[in-house]
């Protein structure tokens, strides 16, 4: 039977010293794109790097196109194409160099899509990579990326430390390519407008952990964001949401559809994933606030 | 068109991953780095041709010049510079601040490693790329050694301050090439800056050594009579134990560790 999704990331742990991704589970089918957004530290990065193999995993297992991405790491890296924020290539050699290099190890190479997209995102073949603006260093990132045909791409915050201009552009191809249907996509990022128009799913990640992961349409039929006057939270309701904004006099909160008769005289608004993350950190910060509380009072 | 056929790059099925790997990094790196191999090559090469002229044209003058540092250390030392010029594995472990500090320089990655773990390779194959290039620094430095105890062995003239400064050094480079898996943590992993301050330390050893038999400040040391009886037969067999270790270590141990391993270090 063809396995229909293209990464399968079920009970990943990482333990560091100060931090740990804890049991992280998330399926991405194929042809779809999934956001991957969390805050700064949630652990996005360490997720991508044992997918990659580029860090060793404390337990659990990863798949690519049903492959186990240590054991057949070779197979499974041919069909990922990787962008990253950070610079992972050498800076004093050209993309000239670089399709070269790449040349060498992928198996797909396509060294006339490289040139047709090195042409078009008008990338100077010769010169050096730490000359490249931060745009052209991502799109420079693309071509090679696109260019042994991937059927995964992995992005890792694409679109960070781009100006407006650089990260219109580089959304813009992305869509393209997304638009193509044909290939899954992993999108990292802490800019969640980016994912708004793209992403077909969304994984939320705090401190380590997966807090949801859902259809982008299932986030307005599950979630609402409520307002109104702090007078409407009460003990019973406020436990009810997952998380609250508070101000001097009123509110806003993100609670599931089916706790809306417990709220009275507020405002209901359609959630985005914006609102689903902001709203499941301060949820989770409480959380932690709550808890050192009882701590310290214990 | 014809040239820019040539030119083009493709897949070779029939190379290894490691071989791959190689031509990979030499594409990146460009001819900067081939022309720095080439020079270094050449004057490790020239060193131990002078060492072997030196020592059996005029052996009297060769003697008294007190100038066996400067082959044995120089072929060494270049042979190094094309091993770490090379490996696409890190030398963090020695390196660590030079690393970071280039890093912050070109505001991105320096490493080659960076690159190639996002590649279609797998670790073990650049393990053995990077094996590849350390036999360059294996035979380079421990030619002379070898030579120089053979003599020790043939020539009575040879002993003497020659002797214990070569036994010195062929111990010294033994514990240098078994430095090796401790850069990489692919046999011992040192905790925290352990592994740092010990290949410093190592280094510091090497340069001491290597400087003291140029020179006449380390004599006291080298007419140690129980240093001089480790001349000959003993340090033939301390680098040939350290080469064979290293080279069984590699095959036995190393490569079936690091088989599926993750890219960190």
């Amino acid at each position: 039977m063809m396995n229909q999704y293209a990464l399968e990331v079920e009970n990943v742990t990482k333990e560091f010293a100060d931090f740990t991704l804890d049991s992280v589970n998330f399926r991405l089918e194929k042809g779809m794109v999934m956001g991957l957004v969390g805050e700064n530290g949630a652990g996005k990065t360490t997720i991508i790097k044992l997918i990659l193999n580029a860090m060793e995993k404390t337990a659990g297992n990863i798949r690519i196109f049903g492959m186990d991405h240590v054991e057949r790491e070779v197979e499974a890296k041919e069909r990922i194409g990787y962008v990253s924020d950070d610079d992972y290539l050498f800076v004093t050699s050209s993309i000239k160099q670089y399709a070269r290099a790449f040349a060498h190890v992928y198996k797909n190479w396509d060294q006339a899509l490289f040139e047709k997209y090195a042409k078009m995102w008008k990338l100077p073949p010769k010169k050096k990579f730490s000359e490249y603006s931060k745009g052209m260093k991502t799109k420079a990132m693309l071509a090679l990326a696109l260019a042994h045909h991937p059927d995964l791409l992995i992005l890792d915050e694409p679109t960070a430390g781009l100006d407006p201009v650089a990260r219109i552009e580089v959304l813009d191809i992305l869509r393209e390519i997304v638009e193509a249907g044909e290939r899954a996509v992993l999108f990292s990022t802490h800019i969640t407008g980016d994912l708004d128009k793209i992403a077909d799913s969304v994984t939320v990640l705090i401190d380590g952990k997966v807090t949801e992961s859902m259809a982008i349409d299932q986030i307005e039929d599950k979630y609402a964001v409520i307002s109104g006057s702090l007078d409407a939270l009460n003990a019973s309701n406020e436990s009810l949401c997952i998380g609250i904004r508070r101000g001097t006099q009123n509110f806003e909160a993100l609670v599931e559809r089916k706790y809306l008769a417990d709220f009275n005289e507020v405002g209901v608004h359609t959630p985005n994933i914006e609102n689903l993350l902001t709203f499941s950190i301060w949820g989770h910060r409480e959380e932690i606030v709550e808890l050192e509380g009882e701590k310290n009072n214990g | 068109m014809a040239k820019k056929a040539k030119e083009q790059v493709r897949f070779n099925p029939k190379w290894s991953e490691a071989k791959r790997i190689d031509k990979a990094r030499l594409a990146i790196v460009g001819r900067q780095n081939t022309a720095l191999w080439a020079i270094c090559l050449g004057i490790s090469l020239l060193m131990i041709g002078c060492l072997v002229f030196a020592s059996l044209i005029d052996t009297e003058e060769f003697l008294a010049d007190n100038i066996v540092g400067v082959f044995v250390g120089g072929s060494a030392f270049m042979s190094f510079m094309m091993f770490a010029g090379s490996t696409i594995l890190p030398m963090g472990k020695i390196l660590d601040r030079t690393e970071r500090l280039q890093r912050n320089m070109l505001k991105g990655s320096v490493k080659l490693t960076d690159t190639f773990m996002h590649l279609p390779v797998k670790k073990v194959s650049a393990y053995k790329q990077s094996f590849g290039y350390f036999g360059v620094l294996l035979f380079f430095s421990s030619v002379p050694c070898i030579f120089l105890n053979v003599m020790v062995l043939l020539d009575d003239r040879f002993t003497g301050v020659v002797a214990g400064s070569s036994a010195v050094i062929s111990t010294a480079i033994s514990a240098i090439l078994l430095m090796f898996y401790l850069i990489y943590s692919s046999m011992w992993k040192m905790k925290g800056k352990g592994s740092s301050y010990f290949c410093t330390a190592m280094i510091i050893v090497f340069y001491l050594i290597w400087i003291g038999s140029m020179s006449s400040f380390m004599n006291v040391i080298f007419e140690l009579a129980w240093l001089q009886a480790l001349a000959g037969m003993p340090a033939l067999c301390i680098t040939a134990a350290s080469v064979l270790f290293i080279l069984l270590a590699q095959k036995l141990y190393v490569e079936k560790k690091q088989a599926n391993a993750a890219w960190e270090f």
